[in-house]
């Protein structure tokens, strides 16, 4: 039931998207800008970017407050792993954390890592996607479809379903994520064993799929024609790939889609607490999330903006937000289930 | 009360044993605390959670066999070629040496990806070529696969042995293999029973190196061991270790492969034992090298067929690579560009920022660890000291350290105060110092094993000091195995990830983490024309420094 109303919730928020809104974002204490520029510069750590996102939004935040971002982005996993070891070394740089998924965040959480901070305008971020502690906000939203080789799957064969991937056309070429170290990974299969059923990876898993360890490195795999699909396929990487002229495309499967978001964090005990906060109120301000729209592609996380042209809209897809309180008890079981139906 | 020169060698020993406790010890020992402690104190929960892993035999078979087969692997191509290019007449001897060192370059996922553009089952180029000449149905060769991972790992270690034995070889005096002729023996039975043994510590050491590192090696079993299911002892533990971070495991996985070098070590001892290896005296007598008439060529061809596989193949698919518009499309005249991907490489300030990092920080580390490795290979050599055995092995442990388990230590021994070190340059230097010890310790090591004492006693009787006989006589005698060493070792820096890549923070990019970036984002365009930037600045390098010191133009 928790599901279906899951679903429904997701779907009806995006239905509000193309609601009119009024101007947003604004409202920062002037206060707190003048104490930010006063501190300077801002350090971020994230795994929770593009390339592309951090260096544009970097460059903006610098433009706009004269504020310097100083922007390490590693996968999340690392990120994790480099805040571990200078935690312990009582030498946390970080002013401001990010991360590609939920379960990241309660791991920052528990370590106390983090502290709430929401911008005054985060009532207005899409409800689902605000994750369960309550203490930071999202801002994109990726699809996550399956990604496929344009120029190797005939029309004929392109999947519409999650099971036309089980056609023996596709057996052994099937790119997967690990979801026991993918984040991202993680959250798809728990929402696509919602919309397809667990038989899904039993005849997936019989037919041999290459697992790779980090989610957008398995575009390298179907860009060369080693596999022919990608699960999942991260809609933000796929469209820059597309951009490069790279023959990937996205497929968004009627009976529904997974999605998440990356998430920006206050770091605890920043030494720039304002640059820190105002860079992560930057993040959902009105500007800044129509300018990931239109520039970026980038599906912005605010109710009122529609997304970026030429991307379906999510009102006409059914998405699914992986259900994180489930995981977060059961994602053992979860690594296991799905670690047995891989061909050994 | 002893003399000054003995004050200036006491000073300097001293020294050595001291930056060896900050650099190895201490982050070491962190590492090591770090992994007996548990929620509830210490513990040795971690450990026992190792030997529970149902997984576990299987992952050290996995693990033993692929290091074995690659060692074995490299050091016969290793020993064939250092004879080749440094006991024979065979033509582009010199070219044979600078493009091995080559090898090294590029961080070793890439070669790994390289090598799927070309064996891949379904799509690889090469697979694709033989089905078509052959009338093949079935892609011949499988690279996912441990054979894949076994000859993609030899290709890129063999230089840890080619190099330092072309270099012992190199110093050694002719006249023991012209008796052997004279005395009627065949070139045949003269190189295996006289030209070999001799240089066999510098076989031995090279040989572990090639095992510790193929034991440890993360990105091409990564690559292509970890999408069928095949795992090793690094991806095993370093995906352990990845969500949530359990910084405890690097030091639980580095136990059994210390364990391996400490049996290693004691092996090669044994082995070695009491006989000597002198054979630089001073008095070389270079001669002209053997002629070998015809047979010089197939040689040499057989020579260049390594390097093919080794520098040629994959550079090539790379150098293809960064002219293609989208890797994902053939090369075509729609796909080609010359310069698109270079000039925006060229356009990001990161990109620059990270070769100028890695040129200054190699080269700086480089001869840090030396000047360590050299002073350390003489006191376990020549000083006879207890606990040699001690200080080897600790100037070796490094190697044995995954590079991620290496910058968890660094961060944990250098990143708080008094230190302060993370998110700097310094850190990364001290790793790449830390990371460099094995390499020149070993070379240096296997070079004064050959090295008559004589030579050394003989200067200071006549006066000179401690130092002044290890700068003037030492050290210029044993050049070619120290220059080997500090080549080989730039070159692995200037492609060192794993520990970069943990250390590293924005501004601080190098040139790996760079490469690495490029590829996490699937951008293989740039990532190639990058490899190629990365290959021209060490082939200049490397060039640069073999001419400088006075080697022969090409040998």
């Amino acid at each position: 039931m928790r599901r279906i109303a899951a679903i429904r919730a997701v779907t009806a928020l995006f239905a509000l998207s193309l609601a009119p809104h009024p101007a947003a974002g604004a409202g920062l204490p002037p206060e707190l800008v003048a104490a930010a520029k006063r501190e300077g510069t801002v350090v971020i750590y994230t795994g929770g970017h593009t390339r592309e996102q951090i260096t544009e939004l970097a460059k903006r935040f610098e433009q706009e407050y004269g504020i310097k971002v100083q922007a390490t982005r590693k996968p999340t996993g690392d990120i994790l792993q480099m805040l571990a070891a200078e935690q312990k070394a009582g030498a946390v740089r970080a002013d401001v954390i990010s991360v590609a998924d939920v379960a990241a965040l309660g791991y920052l959480r528990q370590e106390g890592l983090i502290e709430k901070y929401l911008p005054p305008n985060a009532d207005q971020v899409v409800e689902s996607l605000m994750e369960p502690g309550g203490d930071s906000v999202p801002f994109t939203l990726n699809v996550l479809g399956i990604a496929y080789n344009k120029a190797k799957v005939p029309a004929d064969k392109t999947p519409k379903a999650w099971k036309d991937l089980t056609d023996p056309f596709f057996k052994g070429k099937v790119a997967h994520g690990n979801p026991a170290t993918s984040g991202t990974t993680a959250g798809f299969v728990n929402a696509v064993t919602r919309i397809a059923g667990w038989e899904l990876y039993q005849k997936l898993g019989a037919g041999g799929m290459l697992i790779q360890d980090s989610a957008t490195a398995l575009a390298q795999l179907v860009i060369t024609g080693e596999a022919l699909v990608a699960l999942p396929g991260v809609e933000p990487n796929v469209l820059d790939a597309q951009k490069r002229g790279e023959p990937l495309a996205m497929i968004y499967p009627a009976e529904g889609v997974p999605v998440n978001a990356y998430y920006v964090s206050l770091a605890r005990g920043a030494k720039n607490p304002n640059a820190a906060r105002l860079f992560v109120a930057f993040h959902i301000a009105d500007e800044t999330q129509r300018h990931l729209n239109d520039r970026l592609a980038s599906r912005a996380v605010l109710k009122h903006v529609a997304p970026p042209a030429g991307l379906p809209r999510v009102t006409d897809v059914k998405l699914v937000a992986p259900d994180f309180a489930w995981l977060a008890k059961n994602r053992k079981q979860m690594l296991e289930t799905f670690q047995g139906y891989l061909r050994k | 009360m002893p003399g000054r020169t003995e004050w200036a060698k006491l000073g300097v020993l001293g020294g050595l044993l001291a930056a060896t406790a900050l650099l190895v010890v201490y982050p070491l020992g962190r590492l090591a605390v770090e992994s007996l402690r548990g929620p509830g104190g210490w513990t040795l929960a971690h450990y026992v959670e190792l030997l529970r892993d149902p997984e576990l035999r299987q992952v050290l078979w996995n693990t033993l066999w692929i290091a074995g087969a690659t060692t074995a692997g490299s050091a016969v191509i290793g020993v064939f070629m250092g004879w080749a290019v440094a006991r024979t007449d065979m033509p582009l001897r010199g070219a044979v040496r600078t493009l091995s060192a080559l090898t090294l370059a590029s961080p070793s996922f890439l070669g790994a990806l390289a090598w799927v553009l070309l064996l891949g089952p379904r799509a690889g180029k090469l697979n694709r070529l033989l089905m078509e000449w052959l009338g093949l149905d079935r892609a011949p060769f499988d690279i996912f696969s441990p054979w894949g991972i076994v000859f993609v790992l030899t290709l890129f270690s063999y230089p840890l042995v080619f190099l330092p034995v072309a270099a012992a070889l190199d110093g050694m005096d002719a006249s023991l293999e012209d008796a052997s002729r004279l005395l009627g023996a065949g070139r045949l039975r003269t190189t295996l029973e006289i030209t070999l043994p001799l240089v066999l510590p510098a076989i031995l050491s090279g040989a572990i190196l090639v095992f510790v590192e193929a034991m440890v090696i993360f990105g091409p079993v990564a690559v292509l061991g970890v999408p069928v299911q095949f795992h090793t002892l690094a991806t095993k533990m370093l995906t352990m270790m990845r969500f949530p971070p359990r910084l405890e495991l690097a030091a639980v996985m580095t136990l059994p492969v210390v364990l391996t070098l400490a049996g290693l070590l004691a092996l090669q001892r044994l082995w070695l034992g009491r006989r000597r290896f002198t054979v630089t005296t001073g008095q070389a007598s270079r001669r002209g090298l053997p002629a070998l008439g015809w047979g010089r060529y197939p040689l040499a061809a057989a020579c260049l067929a390594v390097v093919g596989l080794a520098v040629f193949l994959p550079y090539g698919t790379l150098l293809m690579v960064s002219l293609q518009k989208s890797l994902g499309r053939p090369l075509s005249p729609e796909n080609f560009t010359l310069l698109d991907n270079y000039r925006y490489l060229f356009d990001q300030s990161a990109a620059v920022r990270a070769l100028w990092h890695s040129l200054w920080l190699s080269a700086a580390a480089v001869l840090a660890a030396l000047a360590l490795g050299l002073l350390a290979a003489w006191l376990v050599e020549r000083a006879r000291a207890r606990g040699r055995g001690l200080l080897a092995l600790l100037m070796l442990a490094p190697f044995a350290l995954p590079g991620a388990a290496l910058g968890v230590a660094l961060v944990l021994a250098f990143g708080g105060r008094p230190f302060a070190l993370a998110g700097t340059l310094t850190i990364l230097w001290l790793a790449y110092v830390v990371r460099s010890l094995p390499v020149t310790f070993a070379y240096a090591r296997g070079a004064l094993t050959q090295l008559s004492p004589d030579l050394e006693e003989a200067a200071r009787t006549l006066g000179g000091t401690w130092l002044r006989s290890l700068r003037d006589v030492t050290v210029p005698l044993i050049r070619h195995g120290l220059l080997a060493a500090a080549v080989i070792q730039f070159v692995l820096l200037f492609r060192e990830l794993g520990t970069s890549v943990f250390l590293y923070t924005g501004g601080n990019e190098v040139t790996a983490v760079v490469i690495y970036d490029f590829a996490q984002e699937a951008q293989f365009t740039l990532v190639a024309a990058f490899s190629v930037i990365v290959a021209a600045v060490n082939l200049g390098v490397v060039t640069l420094v073999r001419r400088s010191v006075g080697l022969d133009r090409w040998a």
